[in-house]
């Protein structure tokens, strides 16, 4: 017989990769890998970068761009792209570099494998960082970057390694550029070595090195979204929005911290299970009344609880808008994933008391017992965790993503049937930031549209569409989002034009959008009138794929 | 003391491994190689060849890569630059990972214990002073502090003939009898190679270190040298780690101590564990003096002539080790005197790589192979050369930022704007960052914020070296003296 023998870390990979490549294969034959708004705008923040008429870096937008850019390769193989399977290739490897990172973590305090398997199954178990790790979004990359910087602060606490300071800084910048809760590290972490080096009665200047140390490798990755959005986007704070931004003071949790901690938790309560919430945050007040070893616990709990305060903090400010059915407005979904980001102190604290609860065993006449004791509270942790890990995945079959705000919307799929029914060639002006699920589904060549991050090509075509745009696609003027109405550029410019209309037919119209294709007889009659050479006319000509903005107008004027 | 006079004599070193021609007038400049081997004339045909081959070659894959591909040639050459940075900057990753490890030589206390008096041989000890009479008190101070047996220590100190003010200044200091003192001929070139070559043949050690006027080695710093010798017979040259004493006099002096950090801790070891050759420091370095009669001693035209000596020993055969031991020195104060002394070593780079470049083939399969002269070329005349474009690139980028010119933004076109920004924003950052390592590491922690501004000391670098590479053709054998004692009538 064969034995073979795993240590735990290899045991927990293992289980990522079956776990994930299982949960792959289930959400895909549910059709859920690529359902949501975000889930699609991941993909093509990717692989615009190489396809676009306009490539390059300047295509990754304001978002952090961790993911986008791991992704940039594997959305170039087709099929991952539109099956959204390009998010499992990238993020099942996180998947089990978190869990490896929450054994390491959980090991090295308390110095029990059990446990650090616990927590690491814990993770894994979680069906919601299962689905979030076989579908393209950010959670999984940035709570494997979250364990990483508990892992290594807390060895940092335990060892002063400057290499563990800086491994530490590191992944701090890999969070930032994972999700922005990752910017919530920075004073977090910073607090944790000042406590930590005044603990040791460190003098200050050293205090100030190793600040300096981790601060200037923690905050560069912000500092490159920041330079990225100063010069992509004329400002340092591009990432904090722009006109796709909607009111934040329609949100009920703006300015109300009651409400703003009502809505996460109730969201949590979906993602990782009320019981699980409520065991990890009544597991805190004893953990700090009994255990001696205070800054050692309070590092990790500290860094996995920071997205819940990030969280909470945005919340107040009112933007992003959190949604769960039981509250206004009521029966919805939206932005629920932001309870799963603090699963790591959900984890851990519950762990940790365990943990406790042994050491003290072990003072006690129960040594021999403590075993058995912490096992079976383990064995516990995960029966309640597969209880829900069942019930969201089998029974629900992921209701909390059916039921989503972010689904792309039945009036952007008709649209997009009608025009994969009736694209023949050349370029479709669109507002990608409203249509990425159009841009995804149609299943052409990604240069062959022209949205808002193309530059002077798109400053160009906005001004004048019919030269360079056959396909257009706008909000209806006369539709029901009030929003769009005011916001939707190409709507805004040329929504119910008479001038537009002699130049473009319309091809499809439902409540929410307005398909046009560009009149033919029309623009070659103003090429005559005007002595335009019609072969240089993008919008006319199959062959003109590709165009110098700065020259085009000198070639369509140029047999003048 | 003893004073000597030089005399100018025929010097020949038996373990030299080519002849001092007899016919030869007695070495009045004391050169003691090959011309070929010196900067003695600074282009031969064979340099002038060469260069123009260089320009011929990349002028014309430049022509081709416009006739094939349409590449325009100023992109082609922003293309190759942009390649030269990213390899300069990979390289420099590499050396310090490796440099990370801390391959000092070790000795221990106990082993300098065990050491016995009567075992240690004579150790030379030479000392070119030149208008130093601020810092003879504190240069006597730490010779005499030097934990060696007194009798078994050889110190010539060379003094130029017209220089009355140092050697009052050395007389009222009443050196102990191992002094001597060696008045040089008033012969050029005027400078410190030619003086520690006028004084080598008086030197009686079977070790020779030199110490530069205003240094403080650690007092066990000889002892531990011998033993690391004895330790190691394959080892011709012992690199010791330098410091500055007056680093927290001045931002300038700050940021000085900053590069030392790095330099000394982690790039020379980087470079020495990947068995590359070193760019040796002008004092507290340790030779073998049968070393240095190989190679022909010093180059006395070179202005950097420990870098020269470094790669001298290499091709040679010798290898060199980095010894865990530090000698502090004096940080220039002023940006005058900084960029005089820069641009003086920017300067002897620029000797060196025109001169052992002379014949490259010969200098690689004397270097070790193409590694090695790769390992050369990104070290001596890459530093240089980086230094000079950067001072070029950073006129393009206040260009671009105030006129967004069309014409600087077709020349990152494609590829190279990504290749120019790696290097540039993740090769600062990085090499920033490594300064601050540095500096942590020799828990000089009130430095570390200081590294933040290292690349304002980059524009000071840029600068020097460009007035370096015109006085390679103004005036390449000018010695610019560096002040000494500005420290001494501030606190620090």
């Amino acid at each position: 017989m064969i034995r073979v023998k795993f240590s735990k870390e290899e045991f927990l990979v293992l289980m990522a990769g079956c776990l994930g490549v299982a949960m792959a294969f289930y959400v895909y034959h549910l059709g859920l890998t690529r359902v949501l708004t975000d889930q699609n705008a991941h993909l093509n923040f990717a692989k615009l970068t190489v396809e676009s008429i306009t490539p390059g870096i300047s295509q990754l937008g304001f978002w952090p761009p961790l993911l986008h850019v791991l992704m940039i390769p594997v959305t170039m193989i087709d099929p991952l792209y539109r099956s959204g399977l390009a998010g499992f290739v990238v993020l099942v490897p996180f998947l089990a570099l978190g869990a490896f990172f929450l054994y390491r973590t959980v090991f090295g305090v308390t110095n029990n494998a059990t446990l650090g398997l616990a927590a690491g199954l814990l993770f894994l178990t979680n069906p919601y960082v299962l689905y979030y790790a076989v579908t393209p979004m950010m959670e999984v990359l940035f709570l494997a970057n979250l364990a990483g910087v508990a892992y290594f602060m807390s060895a940092w606490l335990r060892g002063a390694k400057l290499k563990f300071l800086i491994l530490s800084g590191i992944f701090v910048s890999l969070t930032t550029i994972s999700r922005f809760e990752g910017l919530m590290l920075l004073p977090v972490c910073s607090l944790l070595i000042f406590l930590r080096m005044r603990q040791k009665k460190r003098p200050g200047r050293e205090i100030e090195a190793a600040l300096v140390m981790f601060l200037s490798v923690a905050s560069f990755g912000m500092f490159g979204v920041m330079l990225y959005g100063w010069v992509f986007g004329g400002t340092p704070f591009a990432f904090t929005g722009g006109w796709w931004i909607r009111d934040p003071s329609s949100f009920p949790t703006q300015y109300n911290l009651f409400g703003s901690l009502q809505y996460l938790l109730h969201a949590s309560s979906y993602m990782l299970g009320k019981p699980l919430v409520l065991v990890s945050l009544l597991s805190v007040i004893p953990l700090f009344l009994f255990s001696s070893r205070r800054i050692h616990l309070l590092a990790p709990l500290l860094i996995f609880f920071s997205p819940f305060l990030f969280i909470t903090f945005t919340l107040f400010r009112g933007f992003p808008p959190l949604m769960v059915p039981e509250l206004a407005p009521f029966d919805v979904f939206l932005n629920e994933r932001y309870g799963l980001t603090w699963i790591g102190f959900a984890i851990v604290a519950p762990i940790f008391f365990i943990a406790l609860v042994r050491q003290e065993l072990m003072r006690t006449k129960m040594k021999a017992a403590s075993s058995l004791i912490v096992g079976f509270l383990c064995l516990l942790l995960l029966a309640g965790n597969g209880m829900h890990f069942q019930q969201k995945v089998f029974v629900e079959q992921f209701r909390e993503i059916r039921g989503n705000l972010g689904l792309d919307s039945p009036s952007q799929k008709e649209i997009t049937k009608i025009l994969a029914g009736e694209y023949d060639y050349g370029k479709i002006l669109v507002t990608r930031t409203i249509n990425d699920g159009l841009v995804t589904s149609l299943g052409i060549p990604l240069n062959n549209f022209i949205y808002e991050a193309n530059d002077l090509v798109y400053r160009q075509t906005i001004e004048e569409p019919w030269f360079f745009a056959r396909w257009v696609v706008m909000y209806n003027p006369n539709g029901e989002d009030e929003w769009e109405g005011l916001n939707e550029p190409i709507a805004l410019k040329w929504g119910n034009s008479p001038l537009f209309e002699r130049f473009y037919t319309l091809e499809g119209e439902n409540s929410l959008r307005r398909l046009y294709k560009v009149n033919e007889g029309a623009l070659a009659s103003l090429a005559a009138a005007q002595g335009y050479d019609l072969a240089s006319i993008p919008s006319l000509n199959k062959e003109k794929v590709m165009w110098n903005p700065r020259t085009i107008y000198a070639q369509i004027l140029s047999s003048n | 003391m003893t004073i000597l006079q030089a005399e100018r004599q025929l010097v020949f070193f038996p373990q030299a491994s080519f002849p001092i021609p007899i016919s030869k007038p007695a070495a009045a400049d004391y050169l003691f190689r090959p011309e070929l081997e010196s900067f003695k004339r600074a282009f031969y045909p064979e340099t002038i060849f060469l260069a123009l081959a260089c320009v011929g070659f990349l002028g014309g894959s430049a022509l081709l890569f416009y006739l094939i591909f349409g590449i325009p040639v100023l992109v082609f050459f922003s293309g190759l630059l942009a390649c030269f940075y990213l390899g300069l900057m990979i390289f420099k990753l590499l050396v310090v990972q490796r440099g990370l490890a801390r391959p000092f030589l070790q000795v221990s206390k106990s082993d300098l214990e065990a050491l016995r008096k009567e075992d240690l041989p004579v150790y030379t000890i030479l000392i070119p002073l030149y208008q130093e009479a601020k810092v003879i008190p504190q240069i006597m101070e730490a010779m005499g502090a030097i934990d060696y047996p007194k009798e078994k220590l050889d110190i010539i100190i060379t003094l130029e003939e017209y220089d009355e003010e140092t050697r009052m200044a050395i007389e009222k200091a009443n050196p102990p009898a191992h002094f001597k003192i060696l008045i040089l001929p008033n012969v050029e070139p005027k400078t410190k190679p030619k003086a520690l070559n006028v004084a080598f043949p008086y030197a009686k050690g079977e070790f020779l270190v030199i110490y530069d006027a205003e240094i403080i080695p650690d007092i066990d710093q000889l002892k531990k040298a011998y033993y690391a010798f004895q330790r190691h017979p394959e080892v011709a040259c012992l690199q010791t780690r330098l410091d500055h004493y007056n680093q927290n006099q001045n931002l300038l002096t700050r940021l000085f101590n900053i590069e030392f950090n790095f330099y000394y801790d982690l790039f020379l070891p980087g470079l020495q564990q990947f068995g590359c050759p070193m760019p040796l420091s002008g004092h507290s370095t340790h030779f073998r003096k049968s070393a240095l009669e190989d190679v022909g001693a010093w180059d006395p035209y070179n202005v950097a002539e420990d870098c020269d000596m470094g790669i001298a020993l290499y091709r040679k055969g010798y290898r060199t080790e980095i010894l865990d031991s530090q000698s502090k020195e004096e940080a220039t104060t002023t940006v005058s005197s900084w960029m005089r002394q820069r641009s003086r070593w920017m300067k002897g780079f620029s000797q060196s790589s025109i001169v052992h470049m002379r014949h490259p083939l010969l200098f690689k399969d004397e270097i070790g192979g193409w590694k090695n002269f790769l390992a050369f070329f990104l070290t001596v005349p890459g530093t240089v050369l980086l230094n000079f474009c950067n001072l070029f690139y950073w006129i393009l980028l206040v260009g671009w930022f105030t006129t967004h010119s069309v014409f600087i933004q077709d020349l990152f076109a494609g590829p190279i704007i990504s290749i120019s920004l790696i290097s540039a924003i993740g090769g600062s950052s990085l090499f920033v960052y490594m300064n601050a390592v540095a500096a942590y590491r020799r828990k000089k922690y009130e430095l570390v914020k200081y590294s933040l501004l290292f690349p304002l000391y980059w524009i000071l670098l840029a600068l020097a070296t460009v007035r370096a590479v015109v006085q390679i053709f103004t005036s390449p054998h000018q010695w610019d003296k560096t002040v000494h004692g500005t420290h001494i009538s501030k606190k620090v």
